[in-house]
């Protein structure tokens, strides 16, 4: 069983990095888009908020060009890589694990925040559809304010959609990953480290995937030569 | 003293040109599936709608006339709003005909172009910009993460505010300003510098993966296998998340085994 204390620190960062990333959430769909949903922006100004700013940088690393290609196509509905990564951070929660330990266990819960998340986008949007009818009949009778209250129902949606979701995710999650990492052996803890070295190259092979032409692969590969030929000549001045 | 109006000024003072500008940031607070972006257009167009329009009837009729169906890229909608806004201060006599066809003219076209140029293109870029920062130096990622807001904003204000105002000017001579900027072979451009940044960034991480206990070369290697792993298992169509779930298992089996 977990103690009262750890069960607290589960919940203040529940509560904590919901309300944040619920905040962030709505520069993916309902306001703006100025990037700050971008797992390189969030995940990073979320670990900076808990006091973990290399998990924020390693969900970064992770999930930002893990579905870079996905796009909703019938019935298939891409995962919100923004959630994900945000509930990434929020699920490694308060364990004495190590940090690799502990980020990638929060990868494999926060992989299917990010599917529901996604799911929930496409229900936010079936939802609308009753705002539009409203406002609709309301601004043909007359009623201008209508439109402005429609704007706030709409973002207030989608923040409440991801506010909810993070809350009971990280809750549940990070008190479920505390106790089971208090079973990790050493043995396990150094897979789970070696897991977290590769975990980036996923996404890079996603990325890859969509610039997959002759002239990009030919940048692709000056770039690696030159960042090859920068980090070789810092290893010598260091 | 207060500046006359000149011509080839926009036709609408600034303070509602800024209004319209602002309220276009919220396009897809009420995204459906009926009608998309139709009602945060609306929305953004109210203060033409308010500075036009006095009697509710009139009102009644732009609400009809702006309630179809209308998606495309959010940015670019500000090119559109400013087209329609230059059309209904128009007052010409076919104005729901006129606008409908603008409208479904330049949503399709202006979509995919926005979508190419700024969410596989711009996007990943500056998204990139700030993981070159974060694997070669995660001690400074707060410097990443601001260049990478900074590089990006530039482009995503100068698309929302320049577009909006040079149609709200030029009208539905717009299209010739458009096809002026060459954005498509802008669009191809980014995505070179997207995929120099990657290879960057692929060697950045395997530079940090060579630093930790894992042998040095081998753990880069390791890095660059499974980067070529997941190129193929993703060509024949598993998803990159079980693909991610895939390489992690076997990572983490692999480390156990050579504890």
């Amino acid at each position: 069983m977990l103690e009262g204390h750890v069960l607290l620190a589960c919940a203040e960062r529940a509560i904590c990095v919901a309300f944040v990333g619920a905040l962030l959430g709505l520069d993916n769909i309902a306001i703006g888009q100025f990037m700050f949903a971008q797992p390189a922006v969030g995940a990073v100004l979320v670990g900076y908020i808990v006091g973990e700013p290399l998990l924020g940088v390693w969900a970064a690393l992770t999930f930002q060009l893990l579905w870079l290609g996905q796009i909703p196509v019938g019935a298939y509905v891409p995962p919100s890589a923004p959630i994900t990564a945000i509930a990434a951070v929020g699920l490694a929660g308060p364990s004495a694990a190590p940090l690799p330990a502990r980020a990638v266990a929060a990868a494999f819960l926060a992989i299917p925040v990010g599917v529901l998340a996604g799911r929930l986008d496409f229900w936010i949007k079936n939802r609308n559809v009753g705002i539009l009818h409203r406002s609709e009949n309301d601004l043909l009778d007359g009623r201008p304010l209508a439109l402005g209250g429609a704007i706030i129902k709409g973002v207030a949606n989608f923040f409440l959609k991801d506010f909810f979701l993070l809350l009971v995710a990280i809750f549940v999650g990070s008190a479920l990953l505390t106790l089971a990492l208090r079973h990790v052996t050493p043995g396990w803890s150094r897979g789970l480290e070696l897991a977290f070295v590769i975990s980036p190259a996923v996404g890079i092979g996603a990325a890859l995937k969509v610039y997959w032409k002759a002239r990009n692969l030919v940048a692709f590969g000056v770039g690696a030569v030159v960042a090859a030929a920068v980090a070789f000549l810092f290893s010598f001045l260091i | 003293m207060k500046r006359t109006r000149q011509q080839g000024d926009p036709p609408l003072p600034r303070r509602t040109r800024a209004e319209m500008i602002i309220r276009s940031l919220f396009i897809q607070a009420t995204n459906n599936f009926e009608r998309m972006l139709s009602l945060g257009f609306l929305f953004a167009l109210w203060p033409v709608v308010k500075r036009l329009y006095r009697t509710p009837e009139k009102r009644r009729e732009v609400v009809i006339r702006h309630l179809s169906f209308f998606n495309t890229q959010p940015y670019f909608a500000n090119c559109i709003l400013g087209v329609v806004a230059h059309v209904e201060l128009g007052r010409g006599e076919n104005l729901n005909v006129e606008v409908t066809n603008i409208k479904k003219a330049m949503m399709g076209a202006l979509g995919a172009l926005g979508d190419d140029l700024f969410w596989t293109g711009l996007m990943p870029a500056a998204a990139l910009l700030a993981l070159v920062f974060y694997g070669a130096l995660p001690g400074y990622a707060l410097i990443g993460l601001i260049s990478a807001l900074v590089v990006y904003n530039v482009f995503h204000f100068w698309a929302r505010i320049k577009l909006f105002n040079v149609g709200l000017r030029l009208g539905r001579r717009v299209t010739s300003y458009l096809k002026m900027l060459h954005l498509p072979r802008f669009a191809v451009s980014v995505k070179v510098v997207a995929s120099f940044l990657l290879g960057a960034f692929t060697v950045a991480v395997m530079w940090r993966a060579a630093q930790t206990g894992f042998g040095g070369f081998g753990a880069a290697a390791a890095v660059g296998g499974a980067v070529l792993a997941s190129v193929v298992v993703q060509s024949l169509g598993v998803k990159p998340g079980l693909c991610w779930y895939l390489v992690a298992a076997a990572a983490t089996v692999v480390g156990v085994l050579t504890a």
